[in-house]
């Protein structure tokens, strides 16, 4: 069966699942701002390294 | 003997990063606000517009992965294995992404969190096997080596990528098809098609914005690595 996306209804014909559509949103920006702490992060373990280092 | 690093490099905002938060957060907005709901999937069909765009983020960040690892295995030259390195780890958030938001529209959809259909199953297979990569680039010290091991996995890993693509047509999947990439053209309303179009970019440049600051991490420990073998 072909996957066609059909246009908005009426609230009253639709599904109540906003919350699913939240969750996801909320949970990919989490994930990609979460991958983003990692790199300030590292970057700021090879700045204590080079410190080490220099000393 | 061991060789004084340079001083550390002055940190700046990573402005193309920033701009690539800006647009996807623009795009989070599109789609909220400003694009209608689906009549018979609700405000759940909404979830197409993070999960395909970092299903093909994904796609675009492992297959690139494997083309810059089957070039090093002939020029060997090392910006090639971190790029294969940065873009590996990135693709494996973005196919993190797809794995969390997949299961988040199969629940009000399908009313199960999970099938063991081809496409979400391969995918997950696609998953584990990026995450072997990283794990097989930190277990092995020699360069050379975890460069080359890295290169012939990236070019197995990435070889799933055209059958995740048309496992839906291949077996009987429960997966729906694709509403872009298919032969009857483009399968949702323009105002949806636009949202979607446009989170595909956001996407794409976030991939690209977080290469770059990946990348970047690389070049910097691989640096600190050889001046504390004394190879500069």
């Amino acid at each position: 069966m072909p996957s066609t996306i059909r246009p908005t209804g009426t609230t009253e014909q639709m599904p109540d699942n906003a919350i699913y559509y939240q969750w996801a949103y909320g949970a990919v920006l989490a994930l990609l701002l979460g991958y983003v702490l990692t790199l300030v992060l590292r970057r700021r373990a090879l700045d204590r390294r080079r410190r080490a280092a220099t000393r | 003997m061991t060789s004084a690093p340079a001083a550390p490099p002055v940190r700046r905002p990573d402005w193309l990063l920033l701009a690539a938060f800006a647009v996807v957060a623009a795009a989070y907005v599109r789609a909220i606000w400003f694009t209608p709901p689906d009549l018979l999937q609700g405000y759940a069909q909404k979830i197409l517009y993070v999960h395909a765009p970092s299903a093909w983020v994904a796609f675009l960040a492992f297959g690139l992965t494997a083309a810059a690892g089957a070039f090093w295995l002939f020029l060997k030259d090392p910006r090639l294995d971190r790029f294969a390195e940065s873009s590996a780890e990135v693709g494996v958030v973005f196919n993190t992404a797809v794995l969390v938001s997949g299961p988040l529209w199969g629940k009000p959809i399908w009313g199960a969190w999970w099938v063991w259909d081809a496409r979400l199953t391969l995918t997950l297979f696609l998953w584990f096997l990026f995450l072997g990569y990283l794990v097989l680039r930190g277990a092995i010290a020699d360069r050379d080596a975890r460069a080359r091991y890295a290169a012939v996995l990236g070019l197995l890993g990435a070889a799933l990528i055209p059958f995740i693509h048309l496992s839906v047509y291949l077996f009987n999947t429960q997966h729906p098809l694709p509403v872009v990439a298919n032969t009857q053209g483009i399968q949702m309303p323009p105002v949806m098609a636009k949202t979607f179009f446009f989170a595909f970019f956001a996407f794409t440049f976030l991939y690209v914005a977080l290469v770059r600051s990946r990348y970047a991490l690389a070049t910097e420990r691989d640096a600190l690595d050889d001046s504390a073998n004394g190879d500069d």
